[in-house]
Formats: structure tokens, C-alpha cells, sequence
């Protein structure tokens, strides 16, 4: 056989494989957690944290996976013109336990609820969902989403109240506008970016194409990930 | 959550496991859900939805052994057992995407992965009951497929509920096309392009393309569409259908396996495609493909002995072209087993008993001197005449076929007269028989003859009767009752016995010829060439051997 180790097949499978190992073990700690979460705050808090560690695993292998296909060409956007309420809602449903037991408040707010756009829900629900477990790792009690029209594309805010991006990472967006060099000194919040950057960018209407871009709040120096379609 | 709302909604849960049932229904009941009916399998699922209408079912995906989720809403749907108000939500273990567009092809409403906790069923909840109750009378029409009050419907969801706009503009267009408005159809698919890029409106748009004959339009857009969009299976298939009207089956063979690539579950797709890959004379993608059709048919809706015949049919066709020795031995014995497979299966069709028997004789190994005797064919033949009324159409060409191929040839024109006149209603049909007893001889020998007769007819028209009659003779090699051939083959003997001298024995030989002619009805287009030629032969033959010297 000329092509005996396909590598797609092979990662494509592997991910498939530890994502439902993941599945699994985030729907046992989420029983366990619901068994004990009165007597045993303590032991749930770190029980959710858990959680969300399984739940970068699972973005990890999303981003690699999804990175590889778009280097070989491989991958495959879907576009539809989608309620953007439900895809707010779809990324953040599956938190909602997590973000209780850590006290921090989500707000969701949308200038008009009836807001529809032409996206990949999948791949931009992946974009929520990735940076709202950034954004609670960091946050102090607050996360707050807002949807509105901007520019004439649509604009996806997450702020929240903790200390802000530091100013190596927001620089690492403006250093490497086109997928330049990639820096992994951020780890895996660096490759997260990266991917979210390149979801956005496959977003394109006539000659604009989709962003994200870090910032700090003006007013309480929080974190603001802005994230534009157009 | 509007827990009033869905107090009163009848939901139906299938899945297999019942511990799953229990803690699905668990969620809902805490939801404020009262009505929940269960089931374990299809038929159960299957008897529910008949006897009554749900709100919203939710369907596993794989449910054991039992039909999938994806053929019951299929078959529910064909056969219009499930009302298009109740909201059918797939749910898949999987969470990947392209196992996902397997089972969305046939459209359910929503789809979830499991497992989901409660505040994301809730959620959801929440959607598909104020998706169901704002849409209502869209849902409505779509039942008594009412396409007046389904535009109607549709257009004052635009006007007066923007956050279903986008899903009310499909179906206004679809209500349009079935009415036959397509220029209208045509316009708004354009205001709404004007404004932005929309996937399944340029599909739409091309899809109105084809209908009024702008193939080129079609075929340049869809190529576009598929460029943006490539896991947009119903383009591919869209552009397959265009490529066959304007005559490249090579490309729209290739277009389609694209889409079976994506989306592999599709039987229908299958099928065309099996049948491009036949007719391009890829028979190895064509068995493949029916294979593939039988395995996915195998408890649903689709499953019949058709599927085992295309199969073995197709193998045929390949073993007619097939050097590999031990590879010809697979495809037979593998052929073998499904012939088994589908007489058990399908005992009392005499069409399939027929079918079966001829292809038990065809692929019959030396050793079974049962299946490998004359009689044995020989009787086939005769049972074929004695049910002309009960046999299908391929089976019998397929067992004519396998007469000729067998050597029976007198059981064959037999066989072909009386079927000519039992079909003389169905012109289709006798012109496949005709072609066949002209022609009892596979695809590759058939394009080969062809082309060595092409060549011929070149050197017969620069007047070089020696080369083109040693073309002919070449291809009559390989197909030895083609009218064409045998009469251009003793047109240009006797030109080149002009040139030289009237030799008895080539005389024999192109009475002999030409004798195979035997069997050309008199309405064949050649029948008069065919005649004339012939009394000439003859008449030269009488005259040579009456010069002879005795």
C-alpha cells in the first residue's frame, strides 16, 4: 500500500475516542456533583473545576483536529443562517451547573432577540464555548455576553470583571494578524486563540471577513473578547 | 421555562435501553412534562405515531437491532405517518459532525447529543415549543400538502415574526416551486442573494435553473456553491443530474462519489450512482455501490430481492472483464452466498426463483455437473417461456443473456421470439432484446467491437477493402451477431473478391455469415440492407459453383 497511516483517520478517530471517554466522565462527575453538591460544597467546587478542565481537553483536541484539517485543506465550514440566541445558548447550556457552584453570574444580553446571521453554528458555538472556560477561569464573579450590530456585521462581546488580558497576549493578536508566527507561550489559551481567529476569518461576506480581537474594559479593566462576523 | 406551555404536550421517547427512557423521561418530568409514551424499538415507535399525534418525539439514534432512528423518520415521513406539527429531535451518541449529517439527512427538527444535561433539555424545550406553536399553520399546510395556504402561511410568518423569517422564506419557496411559480420563485431567491449570501438559496435558484433549461448557468453556480459549501450533499447531487443532461456520465459519476464520501447513508443517492458507474463501465464502483445499497437497506422500507439482483447482475458484468483468477473466485463465491441469501429470503417470487437458478447454472463451479448440465439450463429456458407473465424484464434479459453467454443460442432466439411478442406493447423493452441477441456479449467487448468497425468503415471509404475486411472480420471476433458488422464485413469481401476474383470457400464463408442474420425482424432498420446483401451472396455463390468445374 502506498498510504499505509492516513493521518486524518488516525487523529479524526483518536479524538473521537477521548472526546466520548470525556463525555463520560464529565456525565459521572456531573452526577456525583448532583448527589453531594449540598453536603459537600467544597469537594463540588473542585468536582466543577474538574469539569472544566475536561472540558479544555475537549476544546484542545477540537482546535488540533480542526487546525490540521484547515492545513491540509481538509476542512469543511457549513453555513446557515441561524437564531444566534441559540447558539449563544447551546455554548453556554452545559455551564450553567458549573458557573452556580463558582458563584459567578452569566448575563446574556441581546440587542435584538430575533437576530439571525448567515455563521457555521457548530464551529462558532466551539468559539463561545472555548472562551467562556477561559473566561471563567478568570473572571471574578461576572460573564456577560452581548450580541448587536455593528458596522454593518454582527458582534459577539464576553466580558468579564477580573484582571484583564495581560498585554503580552493582546499584543499576540496584533503581532500575527495572518496566522504569521504562533507563539505557544500561552499554551493552550494561545492555540485556542489562534484557532478562534481562523474560525472567524472563514466567515466572509463580499470582501469583509470575520475577527476577534482582546481588549480590556475601559471602565473596571476586565477582559473583553469581541468576536465580528460580518 | 414556560413550564404551562409544555404541561399538556404528548412527548414520545424511544431508545433502546430502558434505564436511558427512565432518566429521559425523569428530566421531563421535572420539567413540568406529563405525557410521556415510550418505546423500545421501531415497531413499537412505529405503532405509537399511527395511533396517535405526539408534540415532540425524541429518537435515539441507534436503537439496537431494531431500524435506526434516521429509517423511521424516513419511512414515517414517505408514508406520511408523522405529522409535520410534531417535533422530531434525533439523538446521537456521536458527537462527531459527519456521523451527525448521516443522520440528519432526512431532516428530523432539531438533533442533541448525549448525554445532555437538564438545563440543555430544558433549553431546548423551550425552542422547539415556541418554534412549534409560531409556526403552526406553515406546519399545518405542509400536512394536507396544501402549497396555496403553505405560501400564505409562510408569508405572514416573514411579515410578522422575524425571528422565523429565515425558516418561513424555505418553505415559501418550496410552496412556489410546487406550484409551478417559478419565476417568482426565481425573483425572490434573487432579492434575498441581493442582500446576502445564502447557501440554500443559491441552491434553490440553480435548482429553478435546471428546471428551465439553463444548464450552464446551473452547472457553473453549483460548481461555485460547492466550492463555499462542500458538505452540501444535495448540491452535488443537484450538479450530478445537470452533468447527465448534458452528456458527461464520467463527471457526474465522479460528482456523486464526492457525495457519498459526505454522506454515504443515502440509499437513493446510491442507486444513481450505481447505475452511472454501470452504464461508464465502472463495474467495480457499480457492486460495490449495490452492495453497499443491500446492507443499508437490510430492515428497512428499501429492503427487497431487487437489491440482491443489482448486486449480482453487477458482479457479472465485472467477471465478464476479469483476468485476476483468484479474484474472479471471491466475486463468484461472494455472489453465491447472496443468491443463497436471497431465495431464502424471498421464496415465493417465481421471478426471483428463475433469476436465481439461471445465475445458480452461470456461476456453478465444474465440479457441480448439476448446475453446470445442459439440461439444467435448458430447463430454465423452458420455465422462463412457460412464466413469461411472472418474469421482470432484467431477470429476463439477464437469463437470456446467460443463455447465449452459455452457449444455448437456439434456446435463446427462442426464448427472445416469444418474448418479443409478450412485450410487443413496450418498444423499450424490445429494443434491449433486440440489442441483446445481436449483441449477446459484454460492455468491454462491445465498445472494442465498435471501435475496430470505426476503423473499418475509414479504410473502406479510401477504398482499401483488404484492411477494412480484416478489421471487420477482427470485430466480429468480439461480437459476432452485430447486424452492422457482419453486413459491412461481406459488403467489403465481395468489393475486395471484385477487385481480385470470386474464391468459393470466401464464399462460404460470407454465407455463413450473413446466415447469423437469421433471426433480424423484418422491422429492424437494417433488415432491408440485410436481405439485399444476402441474395447477393447468394446469387454469387450459386454462379461460382456452377462455373466450377465438377
Amino acid at each position: 500500500m502506498s498510504n499505509p497511516v492516513d493521518m486524518h483517520t488516525i487523529m479524526a478517530a483518536t479524538v473521537h475516542d477521548v472526546k466520548n471517554a470525556l463525555s463520560l466522565i464529565d456525565n459521572e462527575l456531573r452526577e456525583v456533583i448532583d448527589s453531594i453538591h449540598e453536603r459537600e460544597p467544597d469537594s463540588t467546587m473542585k468536582l466543577n473545576r474538574l469539569r472544566l478542565e475536561a472540558g479544555r481537553i475537549n476544546n484542545d483536541l477540537v482546535h488540533m483536529l480542526g487546525l490540521y484539517r484547515m492545513n491540509t485543506d481538509t476542512f469543511r465550514p457549513d453555513f446557515d443562517e441561524v437564531l444566534i440566541e441559540d447558539v449563544i445558548h447551546d455554548a453556554t447550556s452545559r455551564y450553567q451547573q458549573t458557573l452556580a457552584s463558582l458563584g459567578i453570574h452569566l448575563g446574556i444580553e441581546l440587542e435584538d432577540p430575533d437576530i439571525a446571521w448567515v455563521i457555521d453554528p457548530v464551529l462558532i458555538e466551539g468559539v463561545l464555548a472555548n472562551i467562556l472556560t477561559n473566561s471563567i477561569r478568570y473572571t471574578k464573579d461576572r460573564l456577560d455576553f452581548r450580541v448587536f450590530e455593528s458596522e454593518g456585521g454582527l458582534c459577539i462581546t464576553l466580558t468579564d470583571n477580573g484582571e484583564g488580558y495581560p498585554s503580552k497576549m493582546m499584543n499576540f493578536m496584533s503581532e500575527t494578524p495572518n496566522q504569521g508566527e504562533l507563539s505557544f507561550q500561552n499554551g493552550s489559551t494561545g492555540l485556542g486563540l489562534y484557532f478562534c481567529q481562523q474560525i472567524a476569518q472563514l466567515h466572509r461576506q463580499g470582501d469583509r471577513e470575520g475577527y476577534i480581537k482582546l481588549t480590556n474594559h475601559p471602565d473596571h479593566g476586565g477582559a473583553v473578547f469581541t468576536l465580528w462576523l460580518p | 421555562m414556560e413550564l404551562n406551555q409544555s404541561l399538556n404536550k404528548k412527548f414520545l421517547l424511544i431508545d433502546d435501553f430502558s434505564n436511558v427512557r427512565k432518566s429521559v423521561k425523569g428530566m421531563l418530568n421535572s420539567l413540568g412534562v406529563s405525557h410521556v409514551s415510550e418505546a423500545s424499538n421501531g415497531t413499537e415507535a412505529t405503532k405509537l405515531v399511527r395511533d396517535q399525534k405526539f408534540d415532540v418525539i425524541l429518537c435515539d439514534y441507534n436503537l439496537g437491532k431494531s431500524k435506526n432512528g434516521s429509517q423511521l423518520l424516513e419511512e414515517w415521513r414517505t408514508k406520511g405517518w408523522l405529522s409535520y406539527q410534531t417535533v422530531f429531535v434525533m439523538i446521537t451518541a456521536e458527537t462527531s459532525r459527519d456521523f451527525v449529517m448521516g443522520a440528519l439527512e432526512f431532516q428530523p427538527d432539531d438533533y442533541l447529543t448525549k448525554p445532555f444535561a437538564m438545563d440543555t433539555l430544558q433549553n431546548r424545550l423551550d425552542r422547539w415549543l415556541d418554534r412549534q406553536s409560531a409556526l403552526g399553520p406553515i406546519n399545518q399546510a405542509l400536512d394536507k400538502k396544501d402549497y396555496q395556504a403553505l405560501a400564505r402561511a409562510a408569508r405572514e410568518v416573514m411579515e410578522n415574526k422575524p425571528r422565523y423569517r429565515g425558516w418561513a422564506q424555505r418553505k415559501y419557496v418550496e410552496a412556489l416551486y410546487h406550484q409551478g411559480q417559478l419565476t417568482e420563485a426565481a425573483h425572490f431567491l434573487q432579492a434575498l442573494l441581493d442582500k446576502r449570501d445564502l447557501p440554500w438559496a443559491r441552491l434553490e435558484r440553480h435548482r429553478i435553473d435546471v428546471k428551465e433549461g439553463k444548464l450552464e448557468t446551473a452547472e457553473r453556480g453549483l460548481k461555485t456553491l460547492i466550492m463555499m459549501q462542500p458538505n452540501m450533499v444535495e448540491a452535488y447531487d443537484l450538479l450530478a443530474d445537470v452533468q447527465m443532461q448534458i452528456k458527461q456520465p464520467e463527471k457526474a459519476q465522479d460528482t456523486l462519489s464526492q457525495a457519498l464520501v459526505r454522506s454515504p447513508r443515502n440509499i437513493a443517492r446510491q442507486r444513481v450512482f450505481a447505475g452511472l458507474a454501470s452504464d461508464n463501465g465502472d463495474h467495480v464502483a457499480a457492486t460495490r455501490a449495490y452492495k453497499e445499497i443491500v446492507s443499508l437497506a437490510e430492515g428497512t422500507m428499501h429492503e427487497s430481492s431487487r437489491g440482491y439482483k443489482d448486486v449480482i447482475r453487477s458482479t457479472r458484468t465485472q467477471l465478464q472483464s476479469l483476468d485476476d483468477e483468484a479474484l474472479r473466485r471471491r466475486l463468484q463465491r461472494d455472489a453465491q452466498a447472496l443468491l443463497k441469501k436471497m431465495i431464502k429470503q424471498y421464496p415465493d417470487e417465481p421471478d426471483t426463483e428463475l433469476f436465481s437458478k439461471a445465475y445458480r447454472a452461470y456461476l456453478a463451479e465444474a465440479g457441480d455437473t448439476e448446475s453446470t448440465d445442459r439440461v439444467f439450463l435448458e430447463s430454465v429456458a423452458q420455465a422462463a417461456r412457460e412464466q413469461m407473465g411472472d418474469l421482470g424484464e432484467d431477470s429476463a434479459l439477464d437469463i437470456v443473456d446467460i443463455l447465449y453467454e452459455k452457449g444455448l443460442s437456439k434456446e435463446a432466439d427462442a426464448l427472445v421470439e416469444e418474448l418479443r411478442q409478450y412485450h410487443k406493447e413496450s418498444g423499450a423493452f424490445v429494443k434491449r432484446l433486440n440489442q441483446l441477441q445481436a449483441e449477446p456479449i459484454t460492455q468491454e467487448a462491445r465498445r472494442h467491437a465498435h471501435k475496430v468497425n470505426t476503423e473499418g468503415i475509414e479504410l473502406y471509404k479510401k477504398k482499401d477493402y483488404q484492411a477494412a475486411t480484416q478489421l471487420f472480420e477482427e470485430a466480429l471476433k468480439f461480437s459476432p451477431r452485430h447486424p452492422g458488422i457482419i453486413l459491412n464485413y461481406v459488403q467489403s469481401s465481395l468489393l475486395l473478391m471484385g477487385q481480385t476474383r470470386l474464391s468459393i470457400s470466401q464464399l462460404d464463408r460470407c454465407l455463413d455469415i450473413v446466415n447469423r442474420l437469421d433471426y433480424l425482424p423484418a422491422d429492424h432498420y437494417q433488415y432491408e440492407r440485410y436481405t439485399s446483401i444476402r441474395d447477393k451472396v447468394i446469387a454469387l455463390h450459386t454462379k461460382v459453383k456452377h462455373e466450377q468445374p465438377s
